[in-house]
């Protein structure tokens, strides 16, 4: 990935963020037979709660690092909790060592990546996704 | 009070014994309601206890139901249960799938868990994310016998406080009253009742009463006592004085000359001294009959008398006094003087009514001997020294009282003038005692010839008699039968001294009332005339004086 690319992006991002509108999409790879899912699901699959698509396919969840603002956003919208709380929601979790939160990719562009080749992969954008190897099942408007 | 019986009988065992039961009622009824509450409140606090603890955990199990996380879940389950009031936790899903529980049986199996309504606490357990998403329940249920002994022994609590301060209060309440209420009263008491009648004992006032009403009541006690044994004192002073003065009243009664007694309205003897039985003539003894006898009836010799005079003093309200003959007894007369009062009840006071109502007083003296010697008086005076028959004062009196009474009752009275015929010689001739003697002898004899002792037979002087018959008149048979007899028993001989005996004759001249006069002297002159006329016509006869104005 071009340095100018990850510049542009990042500006687009920029702007997507200053224009109030920013949206999230939940995004699998084109070969999913997931078509969509419900916001429920979504916070399901996210939360821990469900490994699973509605198929029974098992499901990867991805999601961004801890400390991206996109992804304290991205919860609100989904839970409408605050980062610290969803973060006291995975300690809980944790401490039993039997779930384990969505594995963070470093950023949007990694995650592309990932859902791009895994067919069971599950993630989120802030943009839609304009790689035709991607489809949106969810968009949650914020 | 130290006697097991009499103990509950004085103020103070009767103040402890309702302090006691009153306690003891107020200890049952509180103390029960305290063990009664205090187990309510035991419950609720366990209750809210473990409510308190289900929600503590609410966040934590429900996030590890709606991540489906047994291991953390369990984690949480055995942290409740070590709380000693949760006999057993159990996380249940919606579809009925325990996710977590301890300890691991059956509810029903273990003894010690409740499976009542009130004994555990179900706690809803929803979605993080979605309010509405029930994910099933968190249940605690609690130990029941832990709670039980935990109810108990805060229940034991409160009722032991409950009691241990009724027990605190009856006990102030019993000292207090005791020392300022009981005991003073029971001291009181019972130096009251040692006190004798009329002491003047100061009663002390006890150490914690001055100036409240036992102190009082001592000071009134005090008061009380002290008037009493003045009043005793006073009534004793006077009792003695009374005692004294009554000594020798009975004293001045007892010895004194005069009979002193006191009848009732029925004339019956209330009271008398020793004299009057002395006076009387009675042993002490007889007097006591009189006290349901007519004293007036058997005492005296004219009852009516004494009656007329207690009648008189009664109306007069002054002392009568007379003198009265007793009833003779024996030969003897016997004569009192007596002073009679009578009081007059309308006139006294109340009291001294029921003392006297009707009561008649009366002093005697003996005063027979003086009635003797007056009697010896009046019969010298009266009679004739030597005949012993009435002398002439004498006479003309009785004829004076007889013509009084022929006059008065209209009957005749018929009067003998008698003079003896040859007493002059026998006088002459056998001397003066012999003259003496026929006139003796003249008087018995014409005694005996006029009978009745009701008729007068008088010496007018010399060898003069004069013979008064009552109730016999001119034509009565009597008349010249008692004047035959006279004449007959002076004509028979008379002995006198040395053997001799001698015979004399009587010439009687007769006059009668009313026939002759009503006048003594002009009925005296009449008969005198007659007699006269008889001595100068032959002597030893009678005639009758010729009526008036012939």
């Amino acid at each position: 990935m071009s340095k100018g690319l990850r510049t542009l992006m990042f500006s687009v991002a920029a702007m997507f963020a200053c224009q109030v509108q920013a949206d999230f999409y939940v995004v699998v790879q084109s070969d999913n037979p997931q078509a969509f899912i419900t916001k429920k699901e979504a916070v399901n699959l996210f939360m821990g709660r469900s490994r699973a698509f509605s198929n029974g396919d098992f499901a990867l969840i991805f999601d961004l690092p801890r400390d991206d603002p996109k992804r304290a956003a991205f919860y609100l919208s989904l839970t409408g909790w605050a980062p610290a709380k969803v973060n006291s929601y995975w300690s809980r979790l944790m401490f039993s060592g039997q779930s384990m939160p969505p594995q963070p990719l470093p950023d949007e562009l990694a995650m592309i990546n990932i859902v791009e080749r895994n067919p069971s992969a599950l993630g989120w954008l802030s943009q839609p996704p304009t790689n035709p190897s991607l489809r949106t099942i969810l968009v949650i408007k914020e | 009070m130290t006697e097991p019986t009499r103990r509950f009988r004085g103020l103070q065992g009767r103040l402890l014994l309702i302090i006691i039961l009153g306690a003891t009622f107020f200890s049952i009824a509180a103390g029960g309601l305290a063990y009664h509450l205090g187990q309510d409140q035991a419950v609720r606090t366990s209750r809210a206890t473990l409510k308190d603890l289900a929600q503590a955990v609410e966040k934590t199990v429900a996030i590890g139901a709606y991540a489906v996380d047994p291991v953390l879940l369990r984690e949480v389950v055995d942290g409740l249960v070590r709380n000693s009031l949760v006999a057993m936790v159990q996380v249940q899903l919606a579809n009925g799938e325990t996710l977590a529980q301890n300890p691991r049986v059956e509810a029903s199996s273990a003894s010690n868990i409740s499976v009542s309504e009130n004994m555990q606490i179900e706690q809803p357990l929803v979605s993080p994310f979605d309010e509405t998403e029930q994910l099933g329940v968190l249940r605690i249920y609690a130990d029941e016998a832990r709670i039980a002994t935990i109810a108990k022994a805060e229940a034991k609590t409160l009722a032991a406080m409950m009691i241990g301060q009724a027990a605190l209060v009856a006990m102030l309440l019993y000292g207090v009253v005791a020392l300022l209420v009981s005991s003073p009263i029971i001291q009181l008491a019972t130096q009251l009742k040692a006190l004798p009648p009329g002491s003047t004992g100061l009663l002390d006032t006890p150490r914690f009463n001055h100036n409240d009403e036992i102190s009082t009541l001592i000071n009134v006690t005090n008061t009380l006592l002290d008037s009493n044994a003045m009043i005793l004192n006073r009534e004793r002073e006077l009792r003695e004085e009374i005692e004294k003065m009554e000594a020798q009243y009975r004293q001045i009664f007892d010895s004194s000359s005069a009979g002193i007694f006191v009848l009732n309205e029925k004339g019956w003897l209330i009271n008398s001294n020793p004299t009057v039985s002395k006076v009387l003539g009675l042993p002490l003894s007889n007097m006591r009959q009189f006290s349901r006898d007519n004293f007036i009836e058997r005492v005296f010799g004219q009852p009516e008398q004494v009656r007329a005079m207690i009648r008189e003093s009664a109306r007069t309200s002054e002392t009568v006094s007379g003198d009265l003959e007793l009833l003779q007894k024996d030969d003897k007369r016997r004569w009192v003087h007596c002073l009679i009062s009578v009081h007059d009840v309308t006139d006294t006071t109340a009291s001294q009514k029921l003392l006297h109502e009707g009561t008649t007083e009366g002093v005697m003296y003996d005063i027979t001997e003086r009635k003797s010697a007056e009697t010896a008086v009046r019969y010298q005076a009266e009679h004739d020294a030597l005949t012993g028959l009435k002398n002439r004062a004498s006479s003309d009196a009785s004829i004076d009282h007889f013509i009084n009474e022929s006059v008065a009752n209209s009957s005749s009275l018929s009067v003998f003038c008698i003079d003896l015929d040859g007493f002059k010689q026998i006088n002459d001739r056998h001397g003066h005692d012999a003259g003496d003697q026929v006139l003796v002898v003249c008087a018995q004899r014409m005694k005996k010839a006029v009978r009745r002792s009701t008729d007068l037979i008088g010496r007018r002087g010399g060898d003069e008699f004069i013979v008064a018959l009552r109730n016999i008149g001119p034509a009565d048979p009597a008349l010249s039968e008692t004047a035959d007899a006279l004449l007959a028993s002076l004509c028979e001989v008379i002995p006198i001294s040395n053997g001799k005996t001698v015979q004399i004759g009587a010439s009687i001249g007769i006059a009668c009332a009313p026939l002759h006069s009503i006048d003594r002297e002009e009925l005296l002159r009449m008969a005198d005339a007659s007699m006269y006329e008889v001595k100068r016509t032959g002597k030893n006869n009678y005639a009758m004086a010729f009526p008036e104005g012939q």
